[in-house]
């Protein structure tokens, strides 16, 4: 009768398979090989990650609030009418734009002021 | 996992500050303008709706009466002139950041001009003299 120990025999004659080796040796052995590549700590990348995104999103934040003024003037701005251009087809002596601000900075605003304008009688009602 | 909270936490913060530009871009669009047709004199009675234009020109311009002759709300932007009394018009031309503005009497333009409205800040434009005053607009956003 042919038993597990002959076939074991037999198979290691004829594959020449090499016996297992023993765990200590195995593991000194993966070392040495793992020791030929530059191995990274775990948790290292995530970590690398992490700082680089809160740093990407807190310069992104700084430039939206540097943005915001350019899109929405706040109260302390909004007195700031702008008059680019004027242009006076009836007969006057004079002309002048004013950027008013009281003293309170509350009443803010801006006069269009022409001198000499005359209500024409020919146009009235 | 902390890759992805990473990725969540910047999603996150790019909303707040996104949303926090949009929202008052937003809030914008929607332009009121009101006109205001006043008679200014040297009289002592001060309509109480021109208490703003009064102390706005209070140092500026030499008038210490002021009457308010006609009140006009607008949406903008707006194609149709604003009739006034006396046969003044005034045309409106774009947006109040960007805003063309033209008085005219009558079929004469008497004032021509372009403007950057901002806030509820009023734009005082005059004067026109007449038999009773001198005549302004006040024109300003009230929304």
């Amino acid at each position: 009768m042919t038993t597990w120990n002959d076939i074991q025999q037999e198979m290691a004659t004829r594959a020449q398979v090499p016996l297992p080796c023993a765990a200590e040796s195995f593991w000194s052995d993966f070392q040495a090989r793992a020791r030929l590549t530059v191995q990274e700590t775990p948790g290292q990348t995530p970590r690398r990650i992490l700082w680089a995104s809160l740093a990407f999103a807190g310069s992104l934040a700084v430039l939206a609030i540097t943005a915001i003024p350019f899109f929405w003037a706040p109260d302390s701005m909004a007195g700031a009418i702008q008059v680019l251009s004027l242009e006076v087809d009836s007969p006057h002596s004079g002309a002048m734009i004013l950027n008013v601000g009281s003293n309170n900075g509350k009443d803010t605003g801006a006069i269009v002021w022409v001198s000499g304008l005359e209500e024409s009688h020919e146009n009235a009602p | 996992m902390k890759t992805r909270l990473s990725i969540r936490l910047t999603a996150v913060l790019l909303m707040l500050t996104l949303g926090g530009v949009a929202r008052p871009i937003r809030a914008d669009n929607a332009e009121t303008l009101s006109i205001r047709m006043v008679l200014a004199g040297q009289g002592s009675a001060i309509d109480p709706q021109l208490q703003d234009v009064a102390a706005l020109t209070k140092g500026s311009l030499a008038f210490s009466s002021f009457k308010l002759l006609d009140s006009k709300a607008i949406t903008l932007p707006s194609s149709k002139p604003v009739l006034f009394g006396g046969n003044y018009k005034v045309l409106l031309k774009g947006l109040a950041n960007d805003l063309d503005i033209t008085v005219t009497h009558g079929r004469q333009a008497v004032i021509k001009t372009h403007v950057k409205l901002h806030g509820h800040a009023p734009l005082v434009l005059g004067g026109i003299s007449s038999r009773e005053g001198t005549l302004l607009f006040v024109l300003n956003l009230t929304n």
